[in-house]
């Protein structure tokens, strides 16, 4: 590929600025991992079914192999490597995942953790079956699913309790093992 | 116990849930360059002619590989021979194509963009030849062969026979048949193949790094050995962390071998990554199978004898023996007694990929044929199918218990422990069976169709025939533990953490598990046949109780103690009469290495607190499990919804139980992903028509339903912990259960549903055909 056809994109990953100089043709799942070292997404199968490369750009779940890295110049990209807190503190999804065994090869869960942090944006209180309807777009062969609907549910609850102790600035435990979702 | 049967969280998971995993695309190795893969368009062909060279004319190309360069190449090795096989295995760049995906070429270049270019600039002339995928077709006498220099499609035919089943049969006052059309699946993990090669020619003797997303990197060392010629000593393998497997990376395959030279051709290191369509038309599938089966019970429903015909699709290729059909044909009769059994197996070449054991590995369908078989026999005697299922397993007090069979590894067949009647009742219990019976006639009157199912299944795990584990304590008082196995999600960083902790009587955050690296322990053979926990575990179990003996005697000699009066616990060995007389672990591990050089060894014991030990199962441990499924359909469109799904397992004593639990959901997941959506389809030409997972349909969240999860405890005596496998068992009853339950939901309509998956549209043509004859009736 000629050095011409190259193009300089800008974007925000985890709220930390990144330039790239990338083929029109390089896939963000590629950007991410090769060009950002940012290997915690994942690509399944590089036709946008399993959502394992699943990331939140610009408030929008996406699939990064099917979005280009040229389409998200100057826009803002979360990942799972931005969910935990700089000090390492888990967001509660993680905390949730690994309380209630919601992964096993861990391959589909960082795809699956970016998909539920949204859903819980957009729906705080779910039952399960709107838990399973929320993370039908990402496919996991290893837990049937159930424990990963047993932790998105006790992640939302987590959450909610943490909302409801900075409102009411008590209960310090809960507030310790929640981190208030943000992407 | 302290530690074993605990529900722990796992070790390895903040790694994971971070993103901090380091699967094979994650590894930066610097210099590394990709490999892609040509692959034929055609299921069977000869290639005629080649053209490599605008391929390696194109920026950034380091090397192009073809047909001519395979002529060097040996066949991979036939794994697990049989008598009764004609083996033929894969040629690494062959020049004859025998399944749609084989490989023809391949380009190494500076990264996978221009490797993928360079695999669109390659001509090649293909010379088609006759194909044949579908089992039907490659029976025929005057089918295209799928090996043109074999005689026939038939890569083996063997039969298994207990009694005289054909005599018992036309004895039999009730003789039922069935049969069934079991269609073909991927393993699908969601990581798929990889490996990255490395070599070093700066040592005595060239050596060979491989990081492989494999469930075997013993296996793979011995086999790259040979096929590279390289002595095993000069050969890593290592296995990261692995994305799901299933089966899928349990065999060696062409591209591991073409990797391993290319980047010993090229002098660099080269890494592969499938993509999904690859995946789909070159790693293994499984499952293909059609039965025709028949039963013969006495009036009280006892089972007389039980007759089989098996058709198995092989694929093209045989990477692991015959193992599926071997099991099937041994594991019909499964948990029921039965007499008189005969079972006539033919495995068949076709232009297809290759079939071998995908979790379950044969055992599904053996689950189908006699449960089904036994529905038949409980609706013509009008009997409920749990109690048809009670009045034939094989009961408690008759264990250990021989079924007359020969087992995979030749030996007797025994099965060492059990309580089948106890999982049948919990399951029942559980699942809310009679209620639901209640509200089947209930519903009925409403106008909905539900139906209930029931299986009972077994399987046999912890395969030998062998593992090996090495414990340590090091010096900081931390023990260390390198295994044989490989993880490619099983959590046994904890779970044999668990098996140490107990031994030593320390917290499992003080124990480190290792595994997946040939670096770490001599020999070993792989994780399939849900055999790690039972056998890994086993062989940590020996050897941490082999150091603990060590450490209490060289505490004895160095406290001047009797062995007697101590006791090891929270790290430290001590007298149980004076418990300030101790010593930590960590400074026995001080003392096991020596004083100072040219001192001599002060204690009786071998020097070191480090043991190893090897593990070999006398036989395999065998597990069962019942499960209940109701499902109901809409008539109108005969769409099936599982409404309720219970499962009970006996998986032994169970090392830990959140685990195991997760086990059996993701088993049962693939199972219902099996029974009702999920087939691999070829056109009569062998061309792949379900390439990418539009086609091919994974169960998400919304397809899998919510399991309720029992579990029995049947120690078994064949080690120390009473431990049985817990990998696969959850698909086994699955396919099973659920055609049998949708059977019942259109009982009305007297079906009889023979195809797996089962789907919608053959319900319909079902329901269809049978208004139609009844119609024909009324008139007549």
């Amino acid at each position: 590929m000629p050095q011409s056809n190259l193009k300089n994109i800008a974007l925000t990953v985890n709220g930390k600025e990144y330039t790239a100089f990338v083929e029109p043709r390089m896939l963000l799942s590629d950007v991410l991992r090769d060009e950002l070292g940012l290997t915690g997404t994942h690509v399944g199968c590089e036709h946008g079914i399993c959502g394992a490369c699943t990331v939140i750009m610009d408030g929008r779940p996406v699939r990064s192999c099917l979005v280009y890295g040229v389409q998200a110049d100057q826009a803002e990209v979360s990942t799972v490597e931005g969910l935990a807190d700089s000090d390492g503190g888990l967001h509660p999804l993680q905390e949730a995942f690994w309380e209630k065994h919601g992964l096993q090869c861990g391959f589909c869960t960082p795809g699956m953790l970016m998909s539920a942090c949204h859903f819980l944006e957009q729906n705080p209180n779910p039952n399960r079956e709107e838990i399973r309807e929320g993370i039908s777009g990402n496919l996991c062969r290893c837990t049937g699913y159930q424990n990963i609907v047993d932790a998105v549910e006790l992640a939302a609850e987590m959450i909610s309790k943490n909302k409801k102790c900075d409102d009411e600035s008590s209960d310090l435990q809960v507030v310790q093992t929640g981190r208030k979702v943000n992407v | 116990m302290k530690y074993i049967g605990k529900a722990m969280k796992r070790k390895i998971d903040p790694r994971l849930i971070k993103g901090d995993g380091r699967y094979i695309a994650d590894l930066n190795i610097p210099g590394t360059l990709s490999a892609a893969f040509l692959r034929s368009p055609h299921a069977h062909a000869r290639i005629q002619d080649i053209d490599l060279e605008q391929a390696r004319k194109l920026s950034g190309v380091i090397a192009v590989f073809g047909p001519d360069d395979g002529q060097e190449f040996d066949s991979l090795p036939a794994l697990f021979p049989h008598p009764k096989l004609v083996p033929v295995t894969q040629r690494p760049l062959d020049s004859v194509v025998h399944h749609v995906g084989e490989p023809v070429a391949m380009v190494i270049a500076l990264n996978r963009y221009i490797a993928e270019d360079a695999i669109d600039l390659i001509n090649v002339v293909y010379d088609p030849l006759p194909a044949v995928a579908h089992l039907d077709h490659a029976i025929q006498s005057d089918a295209p062969l799928a090996h043109q220099h074999l005689e026939s499609n038939v890569a083996a035919h063997f039969q298994q026979s207990v009694g005289d089943a054909q005599a018992a049969m036309k004895e039999a006052p009730v003789v039922v048949h069935h049969r069934f059309k079991i269609g073909r699946v991927s393993c699908l993990p969601i990581e798929t193949r990889g490996l990255l090669a490395k070599w070093d020619f700066n040592g005595p003797e060239p050596s060979l790094e491989v990081y492989a997303a494999t469930q075997s990197q013993h296996e793979m060392r011995s086999i790259l050995a040979k096929l590279l010629k390289v002595s095993e000593n000069n050969i890593r393998v290592i296995a990261p962390d692995v994305g799901g497997a299933f089966g899928a990376k349990a065999i060696f395959y062409v591209e591991d071998f073409l990797v391993t030279w290319a980047a010993r051709k090229v002098n660099a290191p080269v890494r592969w990554i499938e993509d999904r369509l690859e995946h789909m038309m070159s790693c293994i599938h499984e499952r293909e199978q059609y039965h025709e089966a028949s039963l013969g019970v006495t009036n009280e429903g006892k089972i007389l004898a039980v007759m089989d015909t098996m058709l198995a699709n092989n694929g093209a290729y045989v990477p692991w023996g015959i193992i599926v059909p071997i099991m099937t044909s041994t594991l019909i009769p499964g948990p029921y007694k039965v007499p008189n059994y005969f079972c006539d197996a033919k495995v068949i070449y076709t232009n297809t990929v290759p079939l071998a054991p995908f979790r379950g590995a044969g055992r599904p369908q053996a689950a189908l044929i006699l449960n089904r078989l036994l529905d038949q026999a409980a609706e013509k005697l009008g009997m409920d199918p749990v109690e048809i299922r009670r009045r034939n397993l094989i009961r408690e007090d008759e264990f250990p218990y021989r079924t007359g069979l020969l087992s995979r590894d030749g030996k007797p067949q025994i099965y060492d422990s059990g309580n089948y009647g106890k999982v049948l009742s919990e399951a029942v219990e559980i699942s809310g069976y009679s209620e639901w019976r209640q509200c089947q006639q209930e519903y009925r009157k409403q106008g909905r169709y539900i139906g209930i199912g029931v299986a009972s299944a077994i399987e046999n795990t912890g395969f030998g025939s062998f593992e090996g584990a090495t414990v340590r304590v090091e010096t900081t008082g931390e023990i260390t533990v390198l295994t044989s196995a490989a993880t490619q999600g099983q959590g046994h960083e904890t779970t044999f953490a668990q098996v140490a902790a107990e031994v030593f009587d320390v917290p499992v955050e003080n124990i480190t598990v290792r595994e997946g690296d040939t670096s770490l322990i001599t020999y070993g053979t792989g994780t399939f046949a849900s055999r790690m926990g039972v056998i890994v575990g086993t062989a940590v179990y020996k050897a941490s109780q082999t150091v603990k003996d060590k450490a209490l005697k060289i505490a004895s000699e160095k406290l001047n103690i009797p062995l007697e009066v101590l006791e090891m616990k929270d790290g430290c060995v001590f007298s149980v009469e004076q418990p300030s007389r101790r010593i930590s672990l960590g400074d026995l591990a001080h003392e096991a290495k020596g004083l100072f050089p040219g001192t001599t060894f002060p204690y009786s014991v071998e020097p070191g607190l480090e043991v190893t030990e090897y593990f070999a199962p006398e036989a395999a441990s065998v597990t069962g499990m019942t499960d209940i499924a109701v499902v109901e359909i809409d008539p109108k469109s005969c769409a099936i919804q599982i409404l309720d799904y219970t499962s009970v397992h006996d998986n032994g004593k169970l090392l830990n139980p959140l685990i195991v639990k997760g086990q059996v959901q993701g088993g049962i997941s693939n199972g219902i992903g099996n029974a009702l959506y999920e087939e691999i389809v070829y056109d009569r030409q062998g061309q792949l028509l379900t390439s990418t997972l539009m086609d091919y349909l994974v169960p998400s969240a919304c397809e899998v339903p919510e399991m309720k999860i029992g579990h029995v405890e049947t120690p078994s005596p064949l080690n120390p912990l009473g431990m049985k496998g817990a990998g696969e068992s959850g698909t086994i009853p699955v396919p099973a259960v659920i055609q049998s339950a949708v059977e019942d939901a259109l009982r009305e309509w007297n079906i009889k549903v023979e195809n797996i998956p089962v789907k919608p549209a053959q319900l319909r043509e079902l329901m269809r055909q049978s208004k139609e004859f009844q119609l024909v009736e009324a008139i007549k």
